[in-house]
């Protein structure tokens, strides 16, 4: 065979002697020699035949098999693998593999039986045990159910999330960008795009002949559930002739609403109905419903019941990628396209996400820092468990010098202590599954709401236990159960027959190894538990933080209800003014209202925002949030006047266009000046106009009010208010002052609007309280579930802690009564045991301290009004965690010190 | 030196019975003559035109098996010196391997008189 060339072969060929030396000195001496020609030939011919990357593997193939075969037969040194099938059956009842298989089941047997004999300490560990992999089992079913499981339509992967955002700033409010440069530019399909989806989120009423119903909807484009792959369970889906604009408006409905409305009744398809929708007072009101959708059909993210056809190209914001097509080219495509239009601003681009990702961005940090956090948990459970086998094995230290004595071997009493763990763990693994799906099908309405995003694909697919979630819980359990047996097998092994029998059991608690396994063990407690109270600790503080946020209004006893009128009763400005004109003042003769008034928009959320131009700067201006609210509004909520006056029923629609502005935006514009008097309007060609009406006319500063906050976490913009004669909406909120209960109040409220107008519908109705505390709720929820974790895991440190020192008490009682025999005070003995706690907790907390510095960075984007390293935080936890550690100590030192010494000694 | 294994039920050819596919294939290796390892993979490899590829790692393993069961021993007869090398060691069959191999061919045999009776298979499938 010819002699290949080139370094790499050389190399190859060089390895063949090394491993052959991997095999067994006896099969060497026979067949060495014959193993390394074949081996050489075999690599000289892989070398010689293949081509050049094949023939790469396959000669690494070739060695590590070699390798690998060596190796297997050190592990079987007496070649007792036998060659046959029937020879490997019968190896099951042979001399040899009868003794191994009956010596793991005798150890399986002794492990139960030493468990059953303690139940108190079997019950404390697997109880330990089982609720770490609980939490892990339910935190882990919500990642994925979040964060891993792909959105619930089919080759989900090629749907992608686009909206416009300036280079400048990611994330900052795209509403700035004029609708119409961003709408209607994409083409339907091309060679990157082949479904464009746009959707608007509307709420309809559904008019029926005795009672109106306001149902969630969304417009949606045709090509939407071609995109979703979603195939109508009752009729059909659109097509793109529906958009003709000839043709009548198409919906199809939501399961829910074909049962609850229709009940079921198939004669539904291709009937008419009436609908009106709220922020679209100029759309078509008839509707023909042409398909009932699947029942487990979702719409991302909130239940919808009617979905009309979007006859307009609507605001795109997902897009079915073509297969193949990756998101750096769609990436890429998508900015060209935008900005190849003449009237896209230069610094804009457009940002392409899967839709997936861009679904849960917002939960994405809550459960990853839960995930880190009961991941914590599980580790400290872990380590706690390996201080009660350790304190166990340690109490068993005789029994297993006499097994080793007669003749067990240091590698059978280490299999002794796996067998034992890992059957504590398999057993707390089943209860913590358990423990964990239990959890989660109880808590999934109060999750999902507190994280306020929906479950993707619904509720019922987060809470089924996904084989992924079971396959990394029993996962958990045997690395757990591996790393918690690891240390009471290393004491095993490193027994020492002759002084642990001739010392009489005393010296069970000496030896460096012992000592250092335990002692490590406990920093690890600390550490970890100081990790989790750290990170309680900022979450606790952001969440205080949050709730000391001064809104700028009394949220207390206000009431907000959503109601919307319907454009036949009201087709004009005027009407519905009237409207306006007429139920307030009936809303505030009720002897429960103090104030109440009208908002167009929803209260407590992101409100339209555009810049504000004044008459020295009308090309560009601060941004801020542009509300249409009625005389009585800022009454309702106490904003206080600062200046001027309020909105009040002189702002008619004829009269002089005027707005009301907050402190800050008057301070911004009008630095040392009156700001009563001057003028404004917003940037013309914004979104807003739709919500504003198209008229915008220069409006004069009557008065000067605090500021709002529109979200809790969001960017502090300055507040216009516009009078609502001048801008009147079909879509409003009625916000309320009371006294007494909302509960009681609502009968009145219903009378005066159906005094008013029968056919107006109440949408839905929430204390503006309620509203604002939702917002506090996701960082209050991760406070209240790290603070409960870190309960949990600093009572399990103090309990390991605790049991450490009474064990070492028990193990030198001997040192104990000498010590006192010879006149040493109690006081001294608790000092003892007193510095030996205080070292290893001083190094648990300086670790805590470091693992904190390193960790608590993934809870920046949940901190308010806190740093992640924030240092007063880490220095109460570690100090509360220290004050408690030592009072654990002291306990348990004061019982050493009560013992008596001569009945001490008499038992030794 | 692991003694091939001498008790009783082991010598009986049929207690061997059914062969790992693996041993099988080494024992009609060395059906004909004695062979030595790289010769064997390259006879298997030969006979099952590429499909069955084995590596060195794994013949020697199962050398080592089937010199404890008694199957195949080293060969003291060696090819002509010219063609001979001295560096190898040559494998033979032992009177029990040839006996096992023989019964696991009729074995296969009978699995196949069987196959073609229900029409499973048809004897002019496979290339003599």
């Amino acid at each position: 065979m010819k002699q290949p060339r080139g370094l790499l072969a050389q190399v190859a060929l060089r390895l063949v002697s090394p491993i052959v030396s991997l095999y067994p000195l006896d099969f060497r001496a026979r067949h060495g020699q014959s193993l390394h020609e074949t081996l050489r030939d075999q690599v000289r011919s892989a070398l010689q035949e293949n081509a050049a990357p094949k023939r790469w593997t396959s000669v690494l193939a070739e060695l590590a098999d070699a390798a690998l075969g060596g190796l297997r037969m050190r592990m079987r040194p007496s070649a007792d693998q036998p060659a046959s099938q029937a020879a490997l059956a019968r190896a099951g009842r042979g001399q040899k593999g009868a003794s191994m298989f009956e010596s793991l089941a005798q150890d399986l047997r002794f492990a139960l039986r030493g468990l059953i004999r303690q139940p108190g300490f079997a019950a404390a560990a697997i109880a330990v045990l089982a609720v770490g992999i609980g939490l892990n089992t339910t935190v882990f079913s919500l990642v994925n159910a979040y964060l891993l499981r792909p959105l619930p339509f089919p080759e989900s992967e090629r749907l992608m999330s686009v909206a416009p955002l300036p280079r400048t700033s990611p994330r900052e409010d795209w509403i700035g960008l004029p609708r119409e440069v961003w709408a209607s530019r994409f083409p339907a399909q091309d060679e990157v795009i082949e479904s464009l989806v746009a959707w608007d989120l509307d709420l309809l009423t559904l008019v029926g002949e005795e009672d109106s119903l306001a149902v969630e909807g969304a417009w949606v484009t045709p090509g939407y559930f071609d995109a979703l792959g979603t195939q109508a369970h009752l009729g059909r889906v659109f097509t793109q002739e529906d958009a003709a604009p000839d043709r009548p408006v198409v919906a199809v409905i939501s399961y829910g609403l074909w049962q609850s409305r229709f009940g079921g009744d198939p004669e539904i398809l291709g009937q008419p109905v009436s609908v009106f929708a709220g922020d679209r007072p100029d759309d078509a009101q008839s509707l023909t419903i042409v398909g009932v959708l699947p029942r487990d059909f979702w719409f991302m993210n909130r239940f919808t019941g009617i979905l009309p056809i979007l006859k307009e190209p609507g605001f795109p914001s997902l897009v079915k990628l073509r297969p193949g097509v990756g998101l750096a080219q769609a990436r890429q495509h998508f900015t060209s396209i935008v900005q190849s239009q003449a009237s896209m601003p230069e610094d804009w681009q457009v940002h392409v996400q899967p839709a997936q990702e861009a679904y849960v961005f917002s939960v994405k940090p809550v459960l990853r820092a839960l995930s880190g956090a009961v991941a914590l948990v599980l580790l400290l459970a872990c380590a706690n468990v390996a201080i009660l086998l350790l304190v166990r094995a340690m109490r068993r230290h005789r029994e297993l010098v006499v097994r080793l004595a007669l003749g067990a071997s240091r590698a059978r009493l280490m299999r002794l202590m796996l067998v034992e763990g890992l059957a504590l763990s398999l057993v707390a693994g089943v209860l913590g599954i358990v423990l964990g799906w239990l959890t989660l099908r109880t808590l999934s309405p109060l999750l999902q709401a507190q994280l306020r995003t929906a479950a993707p694909g619904g509720m019922e697919r987060m809470v089924e236990l996904h084989p992924t979630v079971l396959a990394l819980s029993v996962g958990a359990a045997l690395v757990t159960g591996l790393l918690f047996t690891l240390a009471p097998a290393l004491a095993a092994s490193g027994l020492r027959i002759a002084s642990a029998l001739s010392s009489g059991g005393r010296s069970a608690a000496g030896g460096r190894r012992h000592h250092y396994l335990r002692s490590g063990l406990i920093v690890a407690e600390v550490a970890l538990s100081l990790t989790l109270l750290i990170g309680a600790a900022l979450m606790v503080r952001s969440a205080n933080h949050l709730s000391q946020v001064d809104v700028g209004f009394q949220a207390q006893d206000v009431l907000t209800v959503n109601l919307s009128l319907s454009q036949e009763s009201y087709p004009g400005g005027q009407q519905q003014v009237a409207f306006v004109d007429q139920f307030l003042p009936r809303v505030r003769s009720l002897p429960e209202i103090e104030a109440a008034g009208i908002q167009a928009s929803w209260p407590f959320q992101d409100q339209s925002q555009a810049p504000v131009l004044t008459r020295d700067a009308p090309d560009s201006g601060p941004t801020a949030s542009w509300y249409v609210v009625s005389p009585g509004h800022l009454e309702a909520l106490r904003v206080p006047l600062l200046r001027g006056r309020r909105i009040n029923d002189r702002d008619l629609g004829a009269s002089q266009p005027v707005v009301v502005v907050s402190r800050s935006l008057a301070d911004n514009l009008w630095p040392g000046e009156d700001p009563l008097g001057k003028q404004i309007r917003y940037q013309p060609n914004r979104p807003i106009n739709a919500r504003m009406g198209e008229e915008n006319p220069w409006r004069t500063v009557v008065g000067v009010v605090g500021d709002v906050r529109e979200t809790l976490t969001g960017r502090e913009l300055p507040d216009c208010y516009v009078p609502y004669r001048q801008s009147p909406r079909l879509f409003m909120f009625l916000n309320v002052r009371y006294r007494g209960t909302p509960e009681a109040l609502l009968p009145a409220l219903r009378q005066a609007l159906y005094e008013v107008d029968s056919t107006a519908a109440v949408h839905r109705m929430n204390t503006m309280q309620d509203l604002v505390d939702r917002a506090r709720s996701r960082p209050r929820f991760l406070a209240g579930m790290l603070g409960g974790f870190s309960v949990f895991a600093v009572a399990l440190a103090l309990l390991g802690l605790g049991s450490l020192i009474a064990f070492t008490v028990s193990q030198r009682r001997h040192e104990i009564a000498v010590r006192m025999a010879l006149g040493a005070a109690p006081g001294q003995v608790r000092q003892l045991f007193m510095r030996q706690g205080g070292r290893i907790i001083a190094v648990g907390m300086l670790t805590g301290i470091l693992l904190g510095t390193a960790l608590t960075g993934a809870l920046a984007s949940q901190l308010y009004g806190v740093r992640p390293l924030d240092w007063p935080t880490f220095a109460a936890a570690a100090l509360l965690l220290t004050a408690a550690a030592l009072s654990a100590v002291w306990l348990s030192a004061r019982r050493a010190e009560k013992t008596d010494p001569t009945s001490m000694l008499k038992q030794v | 030196m692991p003694a091939p294994k001498q008790d009783k039920e082991m010598d009986d050819p049929r207690a061997h019975l059914p062969l790992t596919p693996l041993a099988f294939h080494i024992l009609l290796a060395l059906g004909q003559e004695p062979l030595h390892g790289y010769a064997i993979i390259q006879d298997i490899e030969a006979r099952t035109e590429g499909a069955m590829k084995l590596r060195s790692g794994t013949l020697y393993n199962a050398i080592r098996r089937l010199e404890a069961d008694g199957l195949l021993a080293p060969s003291e007869r060696r090819p002509a010196p010219d063609r001979d090398d001295q560096r190898r060691n040559y494998f033979r069959l032992t009177e029990l391997g040839r006996e096992v191999a023989h019964l696991e061919s009729k074995r296969m045999a009978s699995l196949l008189t069987t196959a073609q009776s229900r029409q499973l298979f048809q004897p002019g499938e496979v290339k003599s």
